[in-house]
């Protein structure tokens, strides 16, 4: 953060994104960039903290009695006051700022910004998901016997805080955010019983972000009413600034430098034709340019005997005198009055009287009159000064202005009443209203104006909409998640890691079921807007064409009608007649109108200021006029651009009576592409909610197939893992004759081949097994009886040759005989155990009270040193009791014995538990087993000791593999050696 | 390459030595383009652009069987297309005795005429027009069997400069949009000149702009640190 902060580090502050004007709360979210990086490393910082503290891992051990109570208090305090921050802060991204929600309005969206909206939206609702279960663990271990607790201290807890907070709007705003916090503890709660197997699939994914996809949607929903009634409410007080002759500021700053001395010391120049034109030239180019777009502004000069002065007007001295004088109202500003010739069409007039000193000298006047366009006239969107994303120009505003209660002006897509009681009239400033499907804003302007702006009430679509915008922004930051931290553990994973080996039947099932209905909605969505695009350039060539054909016949006919049509135009009489020709075909079809030579030169246009002012050259398009006048066709339309603005250009040929062309008609037309939009913007928002339905469905459907699936495959793998040799295993019952039907039947099969073999391997193994034990007892007794009979025969020696010392040589044969005899029943014993190891009498064990007692046992002797580091609470298995004592003793004895050359003994044991197992090892200080031994180990009849039958580990072995667990160990010759006993433990 | 040897190539601890070699290529760039400041690049890229500009339409302009066809409307509608598509307006002017002046061939309807004088010698001018300045190569050509000569004006737009600023005319540079942050045209001789293409002449002169943010870090710069940053963060995850 601080890296990102400095200025000179990344220069963030260039871009748009960081653009406080855009969204900007505090210091720390001080632009919608600063945002997008806080919820990165917000988001970041939570999952690194939850993947590193694993979810199964337990609380730490001194978290315990009232400690743990407090920390569960915390954290519903923690947990109160970052639902609240996080439901801020979304409703500060939708309300106080310029990044558009309204998901509706397509169009009106700044695909940029919103999509990073969308896209912060997703990061804090992972943030929030991942810290909330954060918190739980403690919560719900603090609560563990009751979580009606943790409902009821959620409740109080928040409603304190509430208490404290001023602001009726906050509260209001927070009191159904601890409603839905309240839900969602009781979701989450219940998750361990009915959706705990969420976690892991993409069904569970689904299930979250369904969750909060309507969560968000009905914060923002509540953000963009209060943004949108900020805009509607803009609206009205720009339609009220546009019928205002007090903004007339523009106009007073323009004719600031027009003093009495500047027009005096000028004021002969307007006599000389060339420099008055010059002058007036100037005058509009450097003072009246932004007015000139909205206004046709035109200068009057008159002499002191009020004769005009190449004014190329017909206005007369007296008429504007009038206008001025009587007809006209002041604006404030000296010399400057107005006119209101509509209701929102105000003309101002500019009068002033040039003296040198009380003679004077001449009259100067200067008349705004508003300009107007038509709907697809190209200039005023070329000229025009205002963005293509302001609201007043959106298709989906009406508005209506009252006047004494009559209806002056609107738009004609809502149906007003023509008039207004008193009661209709807002008390306040502004009141909202509701009529026939439409949300009205009543906007009080002075006590005899009212403006109404209106709107189409769509919030069940928008609801819908915006449950779909987020639901797909949410699935797609969950897969990118999924990516990096596949890539992540490409790079973690040591071994050979296998892409696909990543994901599970059911998430490729799943995954690929939301990928087709991706890629539909893609294709389906690109093909149909293609269409729309291709139908509605084939509808405006068309429309161009029919436009261009009755203007060409108009203007054939009045030309006809005209001696202007042979006559030389640089006439002016009949270029005048020509314009005004022009102009009136203009104003009819409301759009531009240009007439050029057989020469590509340009003779008169609807619109001189483009050509005079020199934006586009007077000659003909280059393409145009080479298809016309070269290819000699009669008509021909294309795409022209300037700048960044895209319109249809139709030219088409005037001809006279004999057929013979005398004249090029051109007609660009702009259409602002308002329907086109709209269009689109409406099959993109129902294709949206659509695919979002889509994919939910497509979600359940998955669910269904592969729990079907998955489950036929869970049977299947249940039977093989239990299949046993030497009993008989259970046959599958499947009644379908599907895929998986014959998969069974080939398990079944090979269950009843397995069982032939295991009974032959059996048999075989038993015949083997008593030959090898026979060979074994004959050995192990063997080995005893030699020293035996030794002895023996050496006492009869001694007997027959009267050795004096007899007795004392039978004490010593008696002792021998006895330890042999009692090593003959030790082998006996052991025989005897390795024969019972197959009897077992399953039965819950706890196996800290097993290794407990051998460590009290060993623990005894004082050479042996124990160090147990257990894990918290029981470790319950199901087991033979007397089995498992005898693994953990043969271990224990074995770590004994390989320290007997060592003063002290230490040994150690660890536990370590993980998805259901449990790993013990018991590590002594040893010599260790040499390299060549380590192989046989395990082998029954191999020890390393003088003494023993070698069936100690192989005993262990046996009993742990029977508990289906493993064993296995790890030496070091002269440090020592570490056995590893893993068994399934019930968690 | 495969993914398993992807991973042997590339272990965790070569994460993070990319990400110093990213931050310490990040701080190079930032040398780099602080020593070489904005101006003489955009001069270099402007000169470029001029330069390059005249080549073409000095071989368009030798190409003599084309500008008789011009001048004697019958080029093909290929070979006008292909001349529709150039960056630069081509007009031809026929001298007439009463010197006035006949348009014969244009290509481009926003870039203006220019005024034909035919006093004025064969060479390359900067010149104002009502949208823009511009670079202006005239050349007079002569073809034989005609008696008068034809005057062709190429005119390589510079920068686009209307007489009002609206969102769709906008005052910016040709060559480069972002260019007008950072440079304007001067009126009297600068440090930085532009010149002809026979390298010694002086076309037009440019001149920082005086609100230009020569401090700004570069893109690239940026790119660079923005990527080490995340290869430190990837290398953290995975070794924590």
């Amino acid at each position: 953060m601080l890296i990102y902060r400095s200025e000179d580090f990344f220069s963030f502050r260039r871009f748009g994104l960081f653009d406080p004007a855009v969204y900007s709360v505090n210091a720390v979210n001080a632009s919608l960039g600063d945002l997008l990086i806080n919820s990165v490393l917000l988001c970041w910082i939570v999952l690194f903290t939850w993947y590193s503290i694993s979810p199964e891992q337990k609380n730490p051990k001194y978290l315990k009695g009232i400690k743990l109570y407090g920390a569960g208090f915390i954290a519903i305090f923690i947990l109160i006051f970052s639902t609240f921050q996080f439901a801020n802060t979304v409703r500060s991204l939708v309300s106080d700022s310029k990044v558009s929600f309204d998901v509706i309005n397509f169009f009106g969206l700044d695909i940029f910004y919103t999509a990073t909206g969308f896209i912060i939206l997703a990061l804090l609702a992972l943030t929030y998901y991942y810290f909330t279960r954060l918190l739980f663990r403690f919560i719900f271990s603090a609560f563990r016997d009751n979580y009606t607790y943790i409902y009821f201290c959620l409740a109080l807890i928040g409603l304190l805080f509430l208490t404290v907070r001023s602001g009726n709007s906050i509260v209001l705003f927070h009191l159904p955010v601890l409603l839905w916090l309240i839900l969602y503890t009781l979701i989450v709660s219940q998750e361990r019983f009915i959706i705990n197997r969420f976690k892991i699939t993409v069904i569970g994914a689904v299930f979250w972000i369904f969750i909060f996809s309507v969560s968000l949607a009905a914060i923002i929903l509540q953000g963009n009413r209060l943004s949108e009634l900020r805009i509607r409410k803009a609206i009205a007080e720009k339609y009220d600034r546009m019928a205002d002759p007090t903004t007339s500021y523009q106009l007073s700053i323009a004719i600031a430098y027009l003093d009495n001395r500047f027009l005096l010391n000028n004021f002969h120049r307007f006599k000389n034709a060339e420099q008055s034109k010059f002058l007036r030239d100037s005058i509009l180019r450097e003072d009246y340019t932004s007015y000139n777009i909205k206004y046709d502004t035109r200068i009057y000069v008159f002499d002191s005997s009020n004769q005009a002065l190449n004014n190329g007007d017909t206005r007369s001295f007296p008429e504007l005198n009038t206008i001025f004088s009587v007809q006209s109202k002041p604006t404030g500003i000296p010399d400057l009055n107005y006119l209101e010739t509509s209701f929102d069409r105000i003309t101002y007039i500019l009068r002033r009287v040039v003296k040198d000193n009380a003679k004077t000298v001449g009259t100067f006047f200067v008349v705004s009159n508003p300009r107007q366009y038509g709907s697809d006239a190209l200039y005023p969107e070329l000229l025009k000064q205002v963005s293509k994303r302001d609201d007043e120009n959106s298709p989906i505003y009406s508005y209506a202005i009252y006047s004494d209660k009559k209806l002056k002006s609107s738009s004609n897509k809502y149906p007003f009443p023509i008039t207004i009681s008193n009661e209709q009239i807002p008390k306040g400033e502004v009141d909202e209203r509701t009529n026939d499907g439409f949300d009205e804003l009543w906007y009080r302007a002075s006590n005899n104006k009212v403006i109404v702006i209106a709107r189409q009430r769509q919030s069940l679509l928008e609801s819908i909409t915006l449950f779909s915008y987020l639901f797909c922004a949410f699935l797609l930051m969950v897969g990118l998640l999924q990516l990096i931290s596949v890539i992540l553990k490409l790079f973690r994973e040591r071994s050979s890691f296998n892409f696909l080996a990543q994901f599970s039947i059911r998430s490729q099932i799943q995954g690929t079921v939301i990928f087709i209905s991706v890629l539909s909605f893609v294709i389906i969505g690109a093909a149909t807007i293609s269409f729309f695009i291709d139908r509605y350039n084939r509808n405006n060539v068309d429309k161009l064409s029919r436009t261009a054909g009755i203007m060409v016949n108009e203007l054939r006919k009045q030309l006809s009608d005209t001696t202007a049509f042979n006559a030389n135009l640089s006439d002016s009489a009949n270029s005048y007649n020509l314009q005004k020709l022009v102009n009136e075909v203009a104003d009819i079809h409301n759009a531009d109108v240009n007439v050029y030579d057989l020469e590509g030169n340009l003779q008169v246009s609807s619109e001189n200021e483009v050509y005079q002012k020199g934006i586009l050259s007077k000659q003909m398009h280059p393409l145009a006029y080479y298809h016309l006048s070269r290819l000699r066709e009669v008509q021909y339309v294309q795409k022209e651009r300037l700048s960044s603005l895209d319109y249809w250009s139709i030219y088409a040929t005037v001809r006279n009576a004999n057929g013979e062309v005398v004249q090029y008609l051109n007609i660009p037309s702009f259409t602002t592409q308002i329907d086109l939009k709209q269009e689109i913007s409406n099959f993109l928002v129902t294709i949206i909610n659509l695919n979002a339905f889509i994919f939910l469905i497509a979600g359940v459907i998955a669910l269904f197939i592969t729990n079907k699936i998955t489950q036929s495959f869970s049977v299947i793998g249940d039977k093989m893992r239990e299949i046993t040799l030497g009993k008989t295993n259970e046959e599958i019952v499947w009644n379908r004759k599907d895929e998986i039907g014959e998969l069974v039947k080939q398990y079944n099969k090979m269950v009843h081949q397995l069982e032939e073999s295991a009974e032959a391997l059996a048999r075989s193994e038993r015949e083997g097994a008593w030959r090898e034990m026979a060979r074994q007892v004959a050995h192990e007794i063997k080995n005893p009886l030699t020293p035996m009979k030794l002895s023996i025969q050496y006492l009869q020696k001694a007997i027959d040759s009267n050795h004096p010392n007899v007795k004392d040589l039978t004490a010593g044969v008696a002792n021998t005989l006895i330890e042999q005899i009692d090593h003959l029943s030790k082998i006996a014993a052991d025989f005897s155990q390795f024969a019972n190891i197959g009897n077992k009498k399953i039965e819950l064990v706890d196996l800290h009270q097993v290794i407990g007692i051998l460590v009290d046992l060993y623990g005894s002797n004082p050479k042996v040193h124990i160090q147990w580091n257990k894990i918290f609470g029981s470790v319950v298995m199901k087991a033979d009791k007397t089995h498992m004592n005898r693994v953990f003793t043969n271990l224990f004895a074995n770590a004994v014995d390989a320290c007997q050359d060592k003063q002290v003994c230490d040994i150690k044991i660890n536990e370590v538990q993980n998805d259901g197992v449990i790993t013990i090892s018991v590590k002594d200080n040893g010599e260790g087993i040499p390299e060549e031994m380590r192989s046989k180990i395990f082998t029954p009849n191999f020890t390393t000791k003088t003494s023993g039958t070698g069936l100690g580990l192989a005993m262990t072995k046996s009993i742990v593999e029977q508990a289906k667990g493993n064993i296995w160990f790890e030496t070091e010759e002269g440090r020592g050696t570490t056995f590893f006993v893993q068994l399934p433990v019930i968690s | 390459m495969n993914l398993p040897t992807l991973h042997s190539r590339l272990p965790k601890r070569s994460l993070l030595f990319i990400a110093v070699a990213l931050f310490f290529l990040s701080f190079v760039s930032a040398w780099y383009f602080r020593a070489q400041p904005s101006i003489e690049h955009q001069q270099k890229l402007l000169q470029n652009y001029v330069t390059r500009q005249l080549k073409d339409a000095g071989k368009l302009l030798r190409d003599t069987n084309l500008m008789r066809k011009l001048v004697l409307k019958t080029e093909s509608l290929n070979e006008f297309q292909n001349l529709y598509k150039r960056d630069f307006g081509v007009f031809l002017f026929a001298e007439t005795i009463s010197d006035n002046q006949d348009l014969l061939f244009w290509n481009n309807q926003k870039i203006l005429p220019p005024t034909a004088d035919f006093s004025l010698k064969d060479g390359n001018y900067f010149q104002h027009l009502d949208n823009g300045d511009y670079v202006v190569a005239k050349t007079t050509l002569r073809f034989a069997g005609m008696s008068n000569n034809i005057i062709a004006y190429v005119l390589i737009p510079i920068l686009n400069k209307y007489y009002v600023k609206t969102e769709y005319l906008l005052t910016s540079f040709v060559h480069s949009e972002d260019a007008i942050n950072k440079i304007s045209i001067s009126d009297a001789p600068t440090k930085h000149p532009i010149k002809s293409i026979n390298g010694k002449d002086n076309l037009f002169f440019i001149k920082e702009v005086s609100h230009a943010n020569v401090g700004t870090t570069d893109l690239l710069t940026i790119v660079l640190r923005l990527t080490a940053l995340l290869f430190l963060f990837i290398y953290t995850s995975l070794v924590s």
